[in-house]
């Protein structure tokens, strides 16, 4: 006859793995064994005798459990039953040691005691591999920690940069700083004329004719934009418009309505490091509520640091939102041979592969009767470094529409007004580094190469957007979507190429 | 002459060593062997890098074990896998498993959690009655009700009676 209450062999002996569980399970196998040998002498349908069970509740549950004990299954859960009664009112069935389950906490821990049943717990308990789960765990541990330094040296790097930031632009209203070479100047009168005077914070001086286009702007529905006219005295600075439409159809929302005045400069002239240049966009008299956004890009990197600006309400310059965009040069992304994230990516010199330094003023929004702002603003690259062109291009695109409309959904609303100017360094071929060099440098650093490579993944390298000059070294930084803050990946030597900092 | 006394120190890989494995097949019987894996690395990635206020602790693997419980509870309320991981776990254990055995996984993953839960640390880890109530936020009392709840429900699952 078999053992009724003897657990179920187990499926493989190999099941269980862990020493300490094995040895328990070894040590609940004798202690259900002699339960089970108990039980086992009663025949089916037979009452267990509340002598020689300690645990009367343990062996009728085990043999519950087990579904092995015949027909006594319902017998056992009568007596459960009854005893749980017996326990809600304080009466005994009279058993010394064996009461089931009494709700108090004086006893039921005890009666809860039940070997057989951890036993058949423990064969559900599936293999456990130790030291492969160390080694991740470890690992986990690892990279968690050296993200929490990054994070923080990021967090750190953006208070400096904010703090520069500030101390960089100081008061929101630029009529009332104390200006000096390099400080960014935000003002309608920036515009030098057309003269090959420079636009520095030292021509404001000059009173030179600016250079503004006044587009008239009363927008009727189901007609387009006038040609955009010569700016005046702009020799080398062309304004197209876009292209007109194509959809007849009348556009359900009110067009904006005004005047919008395009603030370019400087055109053909000359610049040097510390030199701001600046495109402003004006939006006067609107009688409807409108949003807009000016975006531009110059063709130097060396433009190191590109601002973008924007202010609504009245137009004095810096008084609405304020910078929307601040970068420290141009997006890396351009410099890339491949546009496809992945391995394999290099960063390609931009003597050879022409830099775009871009910069978006960010959407703002104006009500009607309101003036809006926008301004860019591109400054030449304030440390001594190589420039690969001799000459660069600023273009720029003003874009606005009903602020009803979406402009994706709703093209047919938006205007935009392009231009451009074209700027020659004061001092090109001065500071021409050894670009090969450096690109060579950069592209075969082992940390470098394993960044790009690497399995940090795509995400990092999305993050992979600064390059600037700085301090007489070419930084290639990351930086962090959403905030000007930058981590230096790597400070490469002008003109040998060799990393000074990777 | 008197015995030098010599404390050895409780390196995190010791720890790891000897409370992973227990804590992780304990709680895979309530929670599945994906979840808990999972919830008990995480508890133990938590130790490591506070390895010096942990390992000072009277009883370090009582909070590791705390951080996987909380985890696994904190999981189950934000979704629904909760409820179905022990379904999960069995399917993926029914081969190894005796036909018997089977039947008691499916009827453990039939319990309401706190009581899988309940019936693994009390039953698998023989953690205390007390340390089981802490660890569910919940009091002696009704660790003691869970428990006799969940073996009434597993006998009456695997005794076939509704009752």
């Amino acid at each position: 006859m078999t053992d009724p209450f003897a657990p179920p062999p187990p499926a493989d002996d190999d099941d269980i793995i862990d020493e300490e569980l094995d040895a328990e399970i070894e040590a609940d196998r004798a202690d259900a064994g002699a339960i089970g040998g108990l039980a086992g002498d009663s025949a089916p349908d037979q009452d267990f005798p509340d002598e020689g069970f300690g645990r009367r509740f343990d062996a009728e549950q085990l043999a519950v459990l087990g579904g092995q004990i015949g027909g006594s299954a319902t017998a056992a859960m009568a007596s459960i039953d009854r005893d749980v009664a017996d326990s809600a009112t304080g009466a005994s069935d009279g058993g010394a040691d064996g009461l089931l389950h009494p709700l108090d906490d004086a006893n039921f821990g005890e009666s809860l005691s039940d070997p057989a049943l951890k036993q058949r717990l423990m064969r559900l308990a599936p293999r456990v591999s130790v030291e492969p789960a160390l080694e991740a765990t470890l690992a986990v541990a690892n990279r968690r920690r050296w993200q929490r330094r990054a994070g923080t040296a990021l967090s750190a790097a953006a208070v400096v940069i904010a703090a520069l930031l500030l101390f960089r632009t100081g008061s929101s209203d630029p009529n009332s700083q104390t200006l000096s070479a390099g400080d960014p100047v935000t003002t309608t009168t920036t515009v030098g004329p057309a003269d090959g005077t420079r636009l520095t914070p030292r021509t404001l001086d000059d009173s030179g004719a600016t250079t503004s286009v006044y587009v008239p702007g009363t927008f009727v529905p189901g007609t387009y934009f006038p040609t955009f006219p010569t700016v005046p005295g702009g020799s080398s600075t062309t304004n197209t418009t876009t292209a007109p439409p194509t959809s007849t159809t009348p556009p359900t929302t009110a067009r904006p309505s005004g005047e919008v005045k395009v603030s370019v400069g400087p055109a053909s002239t000359s610049v040097a490091v510390g030199d701001r240049l600046s495109v402003q966009v004006e939006v006067e008299n609107n009688t409807n509520a409108a949003l807009f956004y000016v975006s531009g890009s110059s063709s130097c990197p060396q433009l190191a640091r590109t601002t973008a600006a924007t202010s609504a309400g009245a137009p004095v310059p810096g008084s609405g939102p304020g910078v929307a965009f601040v970068g420290e040069g141009a997006q890396i992304q351009d410099h890339l041979e491949s546009n496809t994230f992945g391995p394999g990516w290099v960063l390609a010199d931009p003597s050879k592969n022409t830099g775009v330094c871009t910069a978006d003023s960010g959407i703002t929004s104006i009500a009607a009767g309101q003036t809006g702002l926008a301004t860019l603003s591109f400054d030449a690259d304030a440390a001594p470094g190589g420039l690969p062109s001799s000459s660069l291009l600023i273009g720029t695109s003003f874009t606005y529409w009903p602020s009803s409309a979406d402009a994706s959904s709703n093209a047919a609303n938006a205007k935009t007004v392009s231009s451009s100017s074209t700027v020659t360094w004061a001092d090109s071929g001065v500071r021409t580094g050894n670009m090969s060099a450096v690109y060579n440098g950069v592209n075969t650093n082992p940390q470098v190469r394993a960044f790009l490579d690497g399995a940090e993944g795509a995400q990092e390298r999305q993050f992979l957007s600064r390059i600037a000059f700085h301090a007489g070294f070419w930084e290639f930084r990351l930086s962090v979507a959403g905030s000007p803050a930058t981590a230096l990946l790597a400070k490469v030597d002008p003109s040998s190429g060799a990393i000074v900092v990777g | 002459m008197t015995a030098d006394i010599v404390v050895e120190e409780l390196t995190f890989e010791g720890f790891f060593r000897t409370n992973y494995a227990p804590l992780v097949r304990s709680l895979s019987v309530a929670c599945g062997a994906e979840r808990a894996a999972d919830a008990v690395q995480e508890a133990f990635v938590q130790a490591n890098l506070r390895w010096r206020q942990v390992s000072d602790m009277d009883v370090p693997a009582a909070w590791v074990r705390r951080v996987a419980v909380n985890r696994l509870i904190d999981e189950s309320r934000r979704d629904k896998r909760g409820e179905d991981a022990m379904t999960r776990m069995s399917a993926a254990s029914v081969m190894e498993l005796a036909p018997a055995d089977i039947d008691l996984a499916d009827a453990v993953g039939m319990l309401p959690q706190k009581q899988r839960l309940a019936v693994c640390l009390f039953y698998l880890l023989d953690l205390p009655i007390d340390e089981v109530a802490t660890l569910l936020n919940s009091t002696p009392g009704t660790v003691k009700s869970n428990l006799y709840d969940a073996r009434k429900r597993l006998a009456r699952h695997l005794g076939g009676s509704d009752d």
